[in-house]
């Protein structure tokens, strides 16, 4: 634990009432590290890069949308024939065991993609292969 | 329980994204694919739980099709790397508009 963190731990025991003065101080004691944060985002150190602020302000504010877009959702009514009682899967567990609730489905209903997955994973081998093999130097064995 | 497992895989999926977004490192990049694609993972096996097993059949599907796009993928950067020394995306421009 550094010193800076031992000193805000102090001050948060001291305010603990929670007055305004004290979230100032507890701001200043960590305004530097934050303000050291953003610039090093925004400086040409390595985890800056060729993109300009507005790529970043952009990221954030997509950021902000997808999430406020997850509290829409989670405040909104869902449909009525998307509601499965309650127990459902425990329904299922009874009936087809822990090994046959993932089975069942997935040898039965979509055994169609499961071969297919099993011919991408050779497909994506053999490239993977091609793509990462050494060429060799001519003469050289 | 789901709105927390709803959130955390939301907050999960956003990190991802904005990683992709602002970072230029194609490892890194690739780590963020990878954590969204955990991320609907994980909603997957949270929303199984309500609505019965296909979820996590699915999940082994998606987990599936990240091997092989891994595979192919840190493939496709040894070979970048190569060709270019190097694996920062600014100077891979060569499709840039």
């Amino acid at each position: 634990m550094s010193e800076g963190d031992e000193q805000l731990r102090a001050l948060m025991a001291r305010y603990q009432g929670g007055s305004l003065e004290a979230f100032q101080e507890i701001y200043a004691q960590l305004a530097p590290g934050v303000r050291r944060y953003l610039s090093h985002l925004t400086s040409g150190s390595e985890i800056a890069d060729t993109r300009g602020i507005w790529w970043k302000l952009a990221a954030g504010a997509i950021g902000v949308g997808l999430l406020s877009e997850i509290m829409i959702i989670l405040r909104a009514k869902l449909p009525q024939q998307l509601i499965v009682p309650r127990d459902y899967a425990e329904v299922q567990l009874q009936k087809l065991n822990a090994v046959g609730v993932i089975a069942d489905p997935l040898f039965k209903d979509y055994l169609l993609a499961f071969e297919l997955t099993s011919v991408l994973l050779l497909v994506a081998i053999a490239g993977a292969v091609v793509l990462g093999r050494r060429e060799r130097v001519a003469g050289a064995r | 329980m789901l709105a927390e497992s709803l959130f955390f895989t939301a907050a999960l999926f956003i990190i991802g994204v904005i990683g992709v977004l602002i970072h230029r490192n194609a490892i890194i990049i690739f780590m963020c694919v990878e954590l969204m694609l955990t991320a609907v993972n994980l909603t997957f096996v949270a929303f199984s739980r309500y609505y019965g097993a296909a979820g996590q059949v699915f999940v082994v599907f998606v987990m599936t099709v990240s091997a092989a796009e891994a595979a192919v993928g840190l493939a496709i950067i040894i070979a970048i790397f190569r060709h270019r020394q190097t694996v920062d995306l600014k100077n891979i421009n060569l499709l840039r508009g």
